[in-house]
C-alpha cells in the first residue's frame, strides 16, 4: 500500500490535518491517489479536507496550475527532431545486425558451412567480443562484432 | 517489483531466448516488425537522450546504441506491452552503464536523495508568493525551462522528463530507470521545485519585475 512511497506515509484512520493534505497534493496533481498507493480511506478524507479547508484548495489550485505551464513548457521544448542522418545509421546498423544474426544462425546450424544462393558457398569470418558487467546485481551482457570476412567461391 | 519491460540481460529465462530467431524468414521478419514498430520513436528517443547527454553527438550515440541492443534482443519484447517505455529503459541502463561515467558528471549521493522528505516545509503559499510565481511563469522567454532542466542533477531532470513531457506515471517511470515508485514521487517533487527556483533565479537575474513586461535582453544568452 503506502510502504512504497517514504515521503507519504499515512496509516488508514490516520487523522488528516493541512500538512498531510498539502503533502499529498503532488499526488493529486499526477493522478496517483490510487488504491495501489494510497489507502483508499485516507483517499476520501484528504478529498473531503480540500472541499473544507479553502487554503489548502487554493494551494493545491496552484500547484496544479504551475506543473501544467512546466509541462506545457516542457513539451514545447524538448521536443527535438532526430537528425535525417541519424535514421539513415539506424537502417544502416540494422541491415548490418540482421546480416550478422543471419551469419551467426548459419554457422551455428550449419557447422560454418557455406549458405546463400544455392549453387553457391559462401564462407563468413565474424570475430565477437563478449563483455559482462554486473551492477547492483544486474549482469549486462554486451557482444561486439570486430569485423567480419566474407568469401565467396 | 514486477516488470513487464524485460531488457537485455536483466535475469530473463532461457524460455525467452527460444524465441530468437534462427532460420532467414524469422530474421528478416523480426527486422521487418523492428523497423516498422520502433522506428516511429526515433525522434522522441533522440529528444530523451539529449536530457541525458546535454549535447547532439553523444545523444545520436546513445540512441545508436539503444536501437542495436533493443534489436539484438528485439525477441525478448513481449508484443502487446509498451514497446516505447521498453526502449527508454534500454536507453537509461544504456547510458548509465555506458556514457555516466565518460561523461563524469556530478551525481548527488543516494542519501541526499533518499533522506529527503517531502513533510518538510509544507506550509501554506501566500497569495504574494502565488502572483510572483505566475509572473515568473507568464514571462519566461523560450528556452529558459530547456535551461533550468538541463541544469538540475540527472534523477530529477530525468524524473520530471518523464512525468511532464511523456505523461509516464510514477509506476511506468520506476520501471523504466529501475527504482521504486516512491522515489519517483520524491525526485519529482523535488526537481519540479528545482525547476521553478531556477526559472524566478533566471528572472530576477534579468532584473524582471511587473514594471517592465517587455525584455528586450531575453534573448541573450549568458556566457
Amino acid at each position: 500500500m503506502t510502504e512504497n512511497f517514504p515521503g507519504f506515509v499515512l496509516a488508514p484512520g490516520a487523522e488528516i490535518g493541512c500538512q498531510e493534505a498539502l503533502q499529498s497534493i503532488i499526488l493529486f496533481i499526477d493522478n496517483e491517489i490510487q488504491p495501489e498507493f494510497v489507502d483508499p480511506q485516507v483517499g476520501t478524507s484528504l478529498t473531503i479536507h480540500f472541499q473544507e479547508c479553502s487554503p489548502c484548495e487554493s494551494e493545491k489550485a496552484h500547484e496544479a496550475q504551475v506543473v501544467k505551464t512546466l509541462k506545457n513548457m516542457l513539451s514545447q521544448e524538448c521536443c527535438e527532431a532526430a537528425p535525417e542522418d541519424l535514421h539513415a545509421r539506424l537502417l544502416q546498423q540494422t541491415e548490418l545486425l540482421a546480416a550478422q544474426m543471419a551469419a551467426e544462425a548459419a554457422l551455428g546450424s550449419m557447422g560454418g558451412m557455406g549458405f546463400g544462393v544455392p549453387g553457391m558457398s559462401t564462407q563468413v569470418t565474424t570475430t565477437f567480443s563478449r563483455t559482462e558487467i554486473t551492477i547492483d546485481g544486474e549482469t549486462h551482457i554486451e557482444i561486439e562484432t570486430s569485423h567480419e570476412i566474407r568469401h565467396d567461391f | 517489483m514486477s516488470s513487464d519491460l524485460v531488457i537485455p540481460g536483466d535475469g530473463t529465462s532461457t524460455e525467452v531466448d527460444v524465441r530468437r530467431p534462427v532460420t532467414a524468414e524469422q530474421i528478416a521478419e523480426q527486422k521487418a516488425r523492428f523497423e516498422r514498430d520502433a522506428f516511429q520513436y526515433t525522434s522522441q528517443l533522440y529528444s530523451a537522450a539529449l536530457r541525458y547527454t546535454k549535447n547532439a553527438h553523444d545523444a545520436q550515440d546513445l540512441v545508436q546504441d539503444t536501437y542495436a541492443k533493443a534489436f539484438t534482443s528485439f525477441h525478448q519484447f513481449q508484443e502487446g506491452t509498451n514497446l516505447k517505455a521498453w526502449l527508454y529503459r534500454i536507453l537509461s541502463t544504456t547510458f548509465i552503464n555506458s556514457y555516466r561515467k565518460a561523461q563524469r558528471q556530478p551525481l548527488i549521493g543516494s542519501a541526499e536523495l533518499e533522506d529527503w522528505q517531502i513533510h518538510k516545509a509544507a506550509s501554506h503559499t501566500s497569495d504574494q508568493g502565488k502572483s510572483a510565481e505566475d509572473e515568473v511563469l507568464e514571462n519566461l522567454p523560450d528556452g529558459d525551462v530547456k535551461r533550468a532542466l538541463a541544469e538540475i542533477p540527472e534523477e530529477f531532470r530525468m524524473a520530471v522528463y518523464f512525468a511532464d513531457v511523456e505523461g509516464y506515471s510514477y509506476k511506468e517511470i520506476a520501471e523504466i530507470l529501475s527504482v521504486p515508485a516512491g522515489t519517483i514521487m520524491s525526485r519529482l517533487h523535488r526537481g519540479r521545485k528545482l525547476l521553478r527556483e531556477l526559472l524566478a533565479d533566471y528572472a530576477k537575474d534579468r532584473g524582471f519585475n511587473k514594471s517592465k513586461p517587455t525584455l528586450s535582453t531575453s534573448k541573450e544568452q549568458k556566457p
